[in-house]
This record gives C-alpha cells, structure tokens and sequence, in this order.
C-alpha cells in the first residue's frame, strides 16, 4: 500500500514537474516572439527615421552616402506601408538630386571645355600676331586654324554696345583674321563668344574691342 | 492700284526716313566707337602699304596683302603719288598704285605713317553715310645698293565712308559698319 502511495506520488509530481517545465518553456518563446516584434518594430521606427533624413536632408549627407542608405533599408524589404511610401519619397528626391548633380557636372565640364578652348584661342591669336617672320606666322596660323571647323567661319567683332545692341565691324573669317594678325602684329581683342560644332570645331567666333 | 502704289511709296519712304532718323540717333559713345574704327582702318592701311613697299616681303604675300588692301577701298578711289622732283600729283587707281609700290626700284624701302588724325569730323550725309577726312604724314625711304636714295615726307588726306549695313550670319541678322576709303590726295610733300 505504501509502495503504491510512494508511486502515485512519484507520478504526480513528475506530473507537476512536466507542467510546470512545459510552461515556462512556453513563457521563453513568448518573450523570444516579443523581443523579436519589439526588434522589427525598432527597425522600422530606425528605417523611417533614415528615410526621413535622407528625403530632408539639407546638404549634411552626398549623394553616395544616402544612396548606400536607401539601399540598405531597401534590403530589409519591410512590409510596412509607411516604410514603402518613404521609400518611394526617397527615390524621387534621389532622383532629383542625381539629375541636378549630373547638371552640375555638365555645366562645369561646360565651363572647363571653355576655358581650354578660350585659352586656346587667345594662345593662337597671341602667336600668330607676335610672330618674327611670315613663314612662323603661318606655320602658327596652319596650327590655330585646327580649332575650327574650317578657315570659312564668321568673326564677329564688336565695337560698341548699347541697351543690348551690338554695333559690329565688317564680319571677316577666321583665315582672314588671322592673316590680318599677321599683318598688323597686334591682337588687342576679347574672346566675347563662340560656338562649338558636335566635333568640338569652332563654328563662329564673337571678339570685342577691348 | 494707284492706291497700292502710293501706299508702298509711303512705305518705302517712311522705312528711309526712318532709318535715316535711327542713324541721327546715335550716343556719342557709338560715334566714338565709330571714329576708332575708321582710324584703325588707316592704320590697317599704313601696315598694308609698308608690306607692300618693304623689298623684305615674299612676292606671295605682298600680292595677298594687295588683295586685302583693295577690301579697304570703295570702288574707283584713287591715290595721289607725288616727288620732289615734279610739282605735279599723278593719280592712279588703287590696284595700279600697290603695284607700283611693290615693284619699285629700289632695294630697300621703308615707309611709315605717323600724325594720323581727323581733319575733318564724320558727318552724317543725307544718303545716310557719315563721311569724313582723315590726315597722315608718310615717311618714305628708299635705298638702292647703288648708293642712289630717296627720301620725302607727304602729307596726306583721306576721304573716309561709313555706311550702317546688315547681313546675316548663322540664321542671325548683324548690323556692323562697314568703313570704305576713299580717294588719298597728296596735300604736301618735303624733304
């Protein structure tokens, strides 16, 4: 009888044992689940928090830097809705920032091409006009003359100007003003303008009195 | 018809007057600016004629630098050419002067402009060109290895126009002014 007591009581408090192991068991993987919700959760605040700073962002990130960013987040593809309007908010001010950055970069390419091509100019006119002989001027005018589409391209010279109008000399090509430097021995002009054919060839050439 | 007619004479006429009232109009600074361009054009003019005169240059260039001498003349000018050896002034046409110059007998010749200024202001002229007269002092040298020279100074004046013109270039309708020589007369001429 004793015996039997003693294994019931064996049986019960495995029982208990089991149950009360079981539930704790249980309580671990409710706070995993919690800790695990609570992290995502924290993800998401910290990938709005992100994406806000890369749509207002007001010159303290570059370009590449908030492009690694929205990426990185892009990663993570996050199914909350707030999260993916942000996303779509963040391409588009990417995408204008990269168009204004590649129109930037044109314009000071732009400006570079410019100015080589303004000095380049001004170099020319210089050697042909300070030349020692006719044969060194000529060899210098053959070499001016590769900037430009051919010896046949207008030059505009301004005389005066006045509310916008432009008062010109009699127009003369590139040959002829360049030969005309050789004569007279003196370039005392400014570049005003010029415009550049697709091959980077001078099409026409605005020079004013200084 | 008549109307037509009338109307488009009126037109005509108003576009005339009109252009010719523009051309009144203009500042001060841009009759400067066109002042400093007929003389610029003389000085073209004195660097063009020691080219020519200067036994250094190659044949090729002179004659180039003929051509580019005629561009500065209206049609028909003509150049006075004087010594100390006659008192009278024979005129030749441009062309035929430069190629007298270039084809002088001596071997070494030197000329050069100085004084050049106006003696006579650019005036506007009912045909709407400004016309005026400008004096040089030319200084003429020549050598022959033969020990033969010639020097004289001559005093020259000339006749300069200058038209408002337009043209197009590049789709782009430029208004320049267009300044012509005229005749050279020889005013003077010393040792």
């Amino acid at each position: 009888m004793k015996k039997n007591l003693f294994r019931v009581g064996v049986i019960i408090f495995s029982f208990i044992m089991f149950s009360l192991s079981f539930s704790g068991c249980k309580s671990k993987q409710k706070i995993a689940q919690d800790q695990s919700e609570s992290a995502y959760a924290q993800k998401i605040e910290q990938a709005k928090r992100d994406l806000l700073a890369i749509i207002n962002d007001q010159g303290s990130m570059n370009l590449d830097e908030k492009e690694y960013r929205l990426n990185a987040i892009k990663q993570e593809y996050f199914q909350d809705q707030e999260v993916k309007d942000l996303i779509a908010r963040a391409d588009d001010a990417l995408t204008v920032l990269r168009d204004e950055q590649d129109a930037k970069t044109r314009e000071e390419s732009e400006k570079q091409q410019q100015y080589v091509f303004h000095k380049s100019i001004l170099d020319g006119f210089n050697a042909v006009a300070s030349a020692n002989s006719f044969s060194q001027a000529n060899l210098h005018i053959a070499q001016a003359l590769k900037l430009y589409a051919s010896g046949d391209i207008p030059v505009l010279i301004i005389i005066s100007q006045e509310n916008g109008v432009k008062d010109y000399d009699r127009p003369t090509t590139i040959k002829k003003y360049l030969e005309y430097l050789k004569d007279v021995k003196k370039f005392d002009k400014g570049i005003e303008s010029f415009m550049l054919d697709n091959n980077g060839k001078i099409t026409e050439i605005e020079l004013i009195k200084k | 018809m008549s109307k037509i007619k009338i109307l488009l004479v009126a037109v005509f006429c108003f576009s005339l007057a009109s252009s010719a009232f523009s051309q009144a109009q203009i500042s001060p600074e841009r009759k400067r600016a066109i002042d400093s361009l007929a003389i610029e054009k003389i000085r073209d003019l004195s660097k063009y004629i020691s080219i020519i005169g200067s036994k250094e240059t190659p044949f090729s260039e002179a004659n180039r630098v003929i051509e580019r001498t005629l561009e500065l003349f209206a049609d028909d000018s003509q150049i006075g050419v004087s010594s100390l050896h006659r008192t009278e002034i024979q005129y030749y046409g441009v062309r035929p002067y430069l190629e007298h110059l270039m084809a002088l007998n001596y071997d070494r010749v030197n000329i050069s402009w100085y004084n050049i200024q106006y003696i006579s202001d650019l005036e506007l002229q009912p045909d709407g060109r400004y016309v005026g007269v400008i004096t040089i002092y030319q200084r003429f040298e020549g050598q022959s290895d033969d020990g033969l020279t010639y020097k004289d100074t001559t005093k020259k004046d000339i006749t300069v126009y200058v038209e408002r013109k337009h043209t197009q270039i590049g789709g782009k309708l430029i208004g320049f002014w267009d300044v012509l020589l005229g005749d050279v007369r020889v005013t003077e001429t010393t040792k």
